[in-house]
């Protein structure tokens, strides 16, 4: 990958006696979409305040489009923190201009520039509104809007969906994929892996300071060689132990989730499913999930980092 | 470390300024701090003339013996307290006090004043009365007792006693005081007063505009909006567009305040001439070295304010909400209440060895040494000195200050402790 737009090398971060990243190697591809999955507590925000110079790494190198990141590159990244964080007795437009300005970009093209988008997001009434007057979700519109204003080559996301309604969730996940098609690299941090799944080129999984595994989306489910089945049903499941069927079956209300790893030949068990006479409902052939292999991998430690935040991530869907 | 941008600077000061003088509170503080000031110095003066026209009228009987009943002395009680009404009574002062007191329980009177023959030879009058006698009063009555023993005396002397009167009858003889220094002759009480006044300015400027910026840092820090802030400037550029934005506004208050002040002294219509004279201070034909004051002032102003504002603003990035913020206030509050106690103390001797040491104070000097301007015995030697140890110790503390604020402003929760302080200050 000689065209990494973000290359961290051996990167290391402690705070006192905890170390919230270890040796931590990796390369955003220009252009791509990346996603940096673990765990809420594995270093992702660590890794990004690192990226943007906003702490020091003890160890390790960072470049962004190929150098050390100076001021010039500073103007030319998108930021959108975790905690979100406007003034709240500011207007929206001013507001808006302020961070563009810090950006470097001229006052009265970050002006029209704000209210083209603002009108995009229907927001153009509110221009002149103090933020603290608009709801939630208008003031994450706007915090987007001025991460993505002054047109960054670089766009940075840490837990962009979290917090958001599903409506927003949709928006933010459209403005993603348009910015991505205008040629942006976007780098986004997330606990919730489905998100990741559905959006990213490639990803890196990090649990416990470290790196689980890391690569394209594709290449990181073909990883482990194996496929497995799904079979949802209503109806008895005896039939499956007599055919000698071994895998996971749990009961979700009056219907059955079987999931088989390998060894079995899916046509055989949807032959014998077939004549169980059960109701089919689902039957899948599929590779692992990135859930499924980063629970694998991260082990137990992940595992438990990992319960909390898989609550929240279905929590944040429904 | 590449050199600080000036675009982002300026964009920060811009946002502080304009965000500032909108607000309600700058017109509110503008306007009303004025008004206070006014109030608080002329309040006395006008509760003092009030309060000696209001007090209760009193009507006193004299008794005397015969050589004082020559003098007039109900115009003399008279001539120091208006409010006091007097007649001369037949009664002698030999008689007792129970005696006395019962009269005075059945006569019109509301006090009988005996002057007895040994007051003269430094025994006490008496002063016999029905209701409380406030002290302003009991002073007026010690005065005339003894201009009244005077004027006796000078009778005694052949003197005529009506002419004794009329000059003991006159009020108290002002002193105006002409301190000729280099610059010419200049009004030593008017000096004085206009030190205080200006010195009373810088140390509200300070305190008022130093709370802002704590209170601006903390906001950015637990909005959270400094993470966004920090991906785009440096940390120092965001302590120095703040510090620099909110000095800006308190300027631009002090400017307002002195072009009122200019065209009201110019139309002649002045309420400040008006209250400062009512205070005692007569500003008419006092000419003053407006400029140099003035320059000194700005001088002061805003080397006091670069040096104050950084330490507020380490405290503001130290802090995680509003009452940590009063206890780690205190010690810059400190540096700044003292000087102010000490420059009232210092006032009437604004040329003492202590008050020059203390001015030379780098933490103190913006208001001692503006104190000391002021009233003409700052040498220059010891401003050159004052403001090249101010340039030293801002410089110094705004380093010190830098680096916790750039540490500080990411921080949450707990309030870091003096052993993770250091290590701020030594980190990168």
């Amino acid at each position: 990958m000689e065209d990494a737009a973000i290359r961290l090398t051996g990167v290391t971060k402690s705070f006192g006696s905890t170390t919230a990243v270890q040796s931590l190697d990796l390369a955003v591809p220009a252009g791509s979409i990346y996603g940096l999955l673990g765990p809420n507590g594995a270093g992702k925000t660590t890794t990004i305040r690192i990226i943007l110079d906003i702490l020091g790494p003890d160890e390790g190198t960072v470049e962004v489009l190929g150098r050390r990141i100076d001021d010039a590159l500073r103007c030319r990244i998108g930021y959108l923190p975790e905690e979100r964080g406007l003034y709240q007795r500011m207007t929206v437009i001013d507001q808006l201009v302020f961070l563009a300005v810090l950006k470097g970009m001229a006052r009265s093209e970050a002006r029209s520039e704000a209210m083209k988008w603002l009108e995009r997001f229907e927001l153009g009434d509110r221009a002149d509104s103090m933020l603290e007057e608009l709801s939630k979700g208008m003031q994450q519109k706007v915090q987007f809007i001025g991460t993505i204003l002054h047109r960054p080559e670089i766009l940075i996301l840490d837990e962009p969906f979290s917090g958001l309604d599903p409506i927003n969730v949709d928006l933010l996940k459209r403005m993603v994929l348009e910015r991505h098609e205008a040629g942006t690299t976007i780098l986004f941090s997330t606990h919730m892996i489905e998100d990741a799944e559905q959006l990213c080129d490639r990803v890196c999984m990090i649990a416990g300071a470290r790196k689980v595994l890391d690569g394209s989306v594709s290449e990181v489910r073909a990883s482990t060689g194996r496929r497995d089945i799904i079979l949802r049903f209503h109806g008895e499941p005896s039939f499956l132990s007599q055919a000698g069927v071994d895998g996971k079956v749990e009961r979700h209300g009056d219907a059955y989730e079987l999931k088989v790893a390998d060894g079995v030949d899916p046509a055989e068990l949807l032959r014998r499913a077939v004549g169980a006479g059960v109701q089919i409902d689902h039957f899948e052939v599929r590779e692992p999930t990135l859930r499924e292999i980063f629970l694998e991998r991260a082990g137990k430690r992940g595992l438990d980092a990992t319960e909390g935040s898989v609550q929240l991530a279905a929590g944040g869907i429904r | 470390m590449n050199s600080l941008s000036l675009a982002r600077i300026g964009a920060i000061i811009r946002r502080e300024y304009v965000f500032r003088v909108k607000n309600k509170w700058f017109l509110i503080t503008t306007f009303g701090l004025p008004l206070l000031m006014i109030g608080l110095s002329t309040a006395p003066a006008w509760l003092a003339s009030r309060g000696g026209g209001k007090a209760s009228p009193l009507y006193v009987g004299v008794v005397a013996t015969a050589p004082m009943r020559a003098v007039d002395v109900p115009a003399l009680l008279h001539a120091e307290d208006d409010g006091i009404a007097a007649d001369m009574t037949d009664r002698p002062p030999s008689q007792t006090t129970d005696r006395l007191a019962t009269e005075l329980r059945d006569s019109d009177f509301d006090a009988f004043l005996v002057i007895g023959d040994t007051v003269a030879r430094g025994g006490s009058a008496v002063l016999l009365s029905k209701s409380v006698v406030p002290d302003r009063r009991k002073a007026a009555i010690r005065r005339a007792v003894r201009s009244s023993l005077v004027a006796a005396g000078l009778q005694q002397a052949g003197i005529p006693a009506a002419e004794v009167t009329t000059a003991l009858q006159r009020p108290q003889v002002g002193l105006s005081i002409e301190r000729v220094g280099q610059e010419g002759v200049a009004h030593q009480d008017v000096l004085a007063v206009l030190a205080m006044v200006l010195c009373f300015v810088l140390y509200m400027m300070f305190i008022v505009y130093g709370q802002v910026i704590v209170r601006g840092v903390l906001e950015e820090k637990n909005s959270d909006i400094v993470e966004v802030l920090i991906s785009s400037v440096r940390p120092s550029e965001l302590m120095l567009g703040k510090v620099l934005g909110i000095g800006a506004v308190g300027l631009t208050q002090i400017g307002i305040w002195a072009v009122t002040v200019g065209l009201l002294a110019l139309y002649g219509l002045s309420g400040a001439m008006v209250a400062l004279s009512q205070a005692g201070v007569d500003l008419s034909g006092v000419s003053l070295p407006y400029v140099g004051i003035g320059l000194a002032f700005l001088a002061y102003y805003v080397l006091g304010f670069l040096l104050y504002a950084s330490a507020f603003a380490a405290v503001g990035a130290l802090v995680g909400d509003d009452q940590q913020a009063q206890q780690m206030n205190f010690p810059v509050m400190l540096l700044i209440i003292v000087p102010f106690v000490l420059a009232f103390s210092g006032i009437n001797t604004p040329d003492a060895g202590w008050l020059a040491a203390a001015s030379l104070f780098p933490f103190f000097s913006p208001i001692l040494m503006l104190v000391r301007i002021v009233t003409g015995v700052a040498a220059t030697w010891q401003i050159v000195t004052s403001l090249i140890l101010l340039v030293l110790t801002i410089w110094g503390v705004s380093w010190v200050a830098g680096r916790i604020y750039r540490v500080g402003i990411l921080m949450k929760g707990k309030r870091p402790t003096l052993p993770e302080m250091i290590r701020w200050l030594r980190y990168g």
